[in-house]
């Protein structure tokens, strides 16, 4: 169905999509964190028994993750401020909130890795700011984080090396997604 | 448009500038006077005749702000106006649909 109007119409909603739009940060935060995770896992780990998704790091992440959320609410309070338009902080300073209070549950994901917890917030904040990359993102890489983290918490399948390659691609993928659009958003 | 056709329309939402202000509140969820000003390419005196209308309606809240010294007026949907522009758009999709084509 072409016609003028409702063209006319998209063309504005999809500017102003444009200028609200919170996939780079939401995604650089989310693969900032489980960058630190991993890192942290991979550190501290027996040598014997490297695991890039369960150890120490996912302890770090139920205290960085309202620290990562109320430093994401900062950023896009200024952004909304900066350019006049979006609300988005909201949401995310609710979610800051929530989840510091929810601090000792969500140490349970320990057993899960840190995906299921981080990639879920994904995936809310996709349905929230409606964003089908950031939902299909966090959908995509939460199943996959969880399957890994799963397998090998099972310690059942030998999955061991594929399964902490698995853990570190997708934080090192999510990095370079959320930079890249951060970047696109910084050249408009 | 026959008279069927147009009855389904809203006057304060059919207006071309503030279609396009429900447009991009709806999608912005917020924006200042400023934004929708140079979005929609508006003077200020029209902008702001066609808020009130908004306003009168029901479709908008505003809200003024003081920033440091400077202030600033921010505009809001409302539900109301969420769904006055969405059955805008529906009713508008649906006429184009029946118009046979060429």
């Amino acid at each position: 169905m072409d016609s003028s109007p409702l063209i006319d119409l998209e063309q504005l909603a999809s500017r102003t999509r444009r200028d609200t739009s919170v996939d780079g940060p939401v995604l650089l935060t989310a693969g900032a964190l489980a960058t630190c995770t991993v890192t942290v896992n991979l550190m501290t780990g027996h040598p014997e028994f490297r695991d890039a998704l369960h150890g120490q790091g996912s302890w770090l992440l139920v205290l960085l993750l309202p620290l990562a959320l109320a430093g994401l609410w900062l950023h896009l309070r200024r952004r909304e401020s900066r350019r006049g338009a979006g609300r988005q902080s909201r949401a995310v300073g609710w979610a800051a909130i929530v989840v510091a209070f929810a601090g000792i549950g969500l140490g349970l994901t320990v057993f899960l890795g840190p995906y299921p917890l981080v990639m879920g917030l994904v995936v809310l904040a996709g349905m929230r700011f409606r964003s089908t990359l950031v939902l299909a993102w966090g959908l995509a890489c939460g199943g996959l984080g969880l399957w890994a983290g799963m397998f090998q918490f099972n310690n059942r399948f030998g999955l061991s090396g594929c399964d902490d390659g698995l853990g570190v691609a997708i934080a090192v993928a999510t990095v370079l997604l959320g930079t890249a659009l951060t970047l696109r958003d910084r050249r408009r | 448009m026959t008279d069927e056709g147009s009855a389904r329309f809203d006057d304060t939402v059919h207006q071309r500038v503030r279609l396009g202000i429900l447009t991009d509140l709806a999608t912005a969820d917020r924006a200042d006077f400023a934004y929708l000003r140079e979005s929609l390419d508006l003077t200020d005196g029209n902008l702001g005749r066609h808020l009130e209308t908004l306003y009168e309606a029901g479709f908008v809240e505003i809200s003024k702000a003081f920033e440091g010294r400077r202030p600033r007026t921010w505009i809001t949907i409302t539900r109301q106006g969420r769904t006055a522009l969405a059955q805008h758009i529906a009713a508008l999709r649906q006429m184009i649909d029946q118009v046979p084509e060429a």
